[in-house]
């Protein structure tokens, strides 16, 4: 798995939790969401978190000022070496590459909802859409041979997000366009997956009123069900 | 064109009032249907913005002031005047600008804050009036003239994007402004006009600008 650009949408997304505005992101809501994606990468396979730390070391060279500063101590504020150092004698020190991939998707898919489900008082629902569409970018950009390994990985962890957040994590290829993405290559299959959308959108009604009543019945994915 | 008042005196000399005496003098000898007709064809053929735009001196006044008269004789046609709706001002947007900080040097950041009238480090906004009273900003990329841009780097399919496009057209039409989709292919543009097409948007264009 190449870690760079995945490691570098989730510093990002740190960044966006820390420098954002009071007015428009509530600061506790921040706070929890930094806490709960920390404790998603200090439960990564030791050498998967090894890569993170460095790719974390790396991309700060990239940023400047004050996201630079938070980059660069994102490893530590989020207590990532200290994983590393405790040894869990439960687990199998082998690697798994498909139980990486599913943590990694875990992660995306928690970032991904933090900006669809967040309430407007807490979060800007603009700022929301933006840092989304930025989000949607990079993973367009990421290896076609990982993407394909995470489109599967969403639906393999949608059950554990509950039933209508299952749903909307199930459907993170689709909303971000992602099998589009691997087929950028083949016309064939863009056709294919132009009916197939097409015929999925033809049979939602009132798409004006049914996307807002989402808000309504969704909860936060780090208010993770027992 | 002296009054007695002279505050009168100076802002009818700023209404350009002194060529209504010599305009006056031509109109006393023109019935008054024909200023009315005259008259009510400047308005309909004037675009709105010609009339905000003007300096209070509106088709119906100078009618009104040449041939007073005359015009009153002619109930019907002046009551047909009177009755065309009144035409609505097109002052300048109101976009307030607000600090906005979203952190990235990526191709789309770049995208984003090259819009038309963009202001590094800040969003303009314009404020949205709640069904319930309250208001809220409604944020976009940038502005050209009576044009609100809104930059896509993609149109992705999440609720939340079309939910946002639905704000921002209640806003846009609450000010009497256009929004633009601004995509960087045609793809995207295909995309953006499908789904207003959906939501029954009729208050944006979508433009391609490559990055």
């Amino acid at each position: 798995m190449i870690v760079l650009p995945v490691a570098a949408m989730i510093s990002d997304f740190f960044v966006f939790l820390a420098l954002t505005d009071e007015e428009w992101l509530d600061r506790e809501e921040a706070v929890e969401m930094r806490e709960w994606l920390g404790g998603r990468l200090r439960e990564l396979d030791k050498n998967l978190l090894r890569k993170f730390i460095d790719a974390f070391a790396a991309l700060a060279h990239e940023e400047r000022g004050q996201s630079q500063d938070l980059v660069r101590n994102l490893a530590g504020d989020l207590h990532l070496e200290e994983a590393l150092a405790a040894v869990d004698p439960t687990r199998s020190e082998e690697r798994h590459a498909q139980r990486d991939v599913l943590q990694i998707a875990r992660i995306l898919a928690d970032i991904s909802l933090f900006l669809e489900v967040t309430d407007e008082e807490k979060l800007n629902l603009d700022d929301a859409v933006k840092m989304s569409e930025f989000f949607g970018a990079q993973l367009d950009e990421l290896d076609k041979d990982f993407l394909r390994e995470l489109v599967d990985a969403f639906t393999v962890i949608a059950p554990e997000y509950g039933d209508k957040l299952g749903e909307m994590v199930r459907d993170i290829p689709y909303y971000f366009s992602l099998n589009e993405a691997i087929a950028s290559d083949d016309p064939v299959r863009l056709a294919e997956l132009e009916v197939q959308r097409d015929a999925r959108e033809d049979s939602v009604p009132d798409l004006d009123f049914l996307s807002i009543a989402w808000r309504s019945v969704v909860r936060r994915p780090y208010l993770a069900e027992p | 064109m002296l009054t007695t008042n002279p505050l009168t005196t100076a802002r009818n000399m700023g209404l350009g009032a002194a060529g209504l005496v010599d305009a006056a003098t031509a109109a006393e000898n023109t019935p008054a249907l024909k200023h009315i007709a005259r008259a009510r064809n400047t308005l309909a053929n004037a675009s709105a913005r010609e009339i905000g735009h003007a300096t209070g001196s509106t088709a119906s006044n100078v009618a009104l002031a040449v041939a007073p008269g005359a015009a009153l004789s002619r109930v019907t046609a002046l009551r047909r005047l009177r009755m065309t709706p009144p035409r609505p001002t097109f002052e300048p947007p109101q976009i307030g600008w607000v600090k906005e900080n979203l952190n990235s040097t990526m191709d789309w950041k770049l995208y984003n804050d090259g819009t038309d009238g963009a202001r590094p480090g800040f969003a303009p906004t314009l404020i949205r009036t709640m069904p319930n009273g309250s208001k809220r900003p409604v944020k976009f990329d940038g502005v050209r003239g009576d044009y609100v841009i809104d930059r896509k780097w993609t149109i992705s399919r999440w609720p939340s994007v079309r939910e946002q496009l639905l704000r921002q057209s209640h806003v846009l039409a609450e000010h009497r402004l256009i929004g633009v989709l601004e995509v960087p292919n045609a793809k995207q543009k295909s995309e953006a006009l499908k789904l207003l097409k959906k939501m029954k948007i009729i208050n944006f264009h979508v433009r391609i600008v490559e990055p």
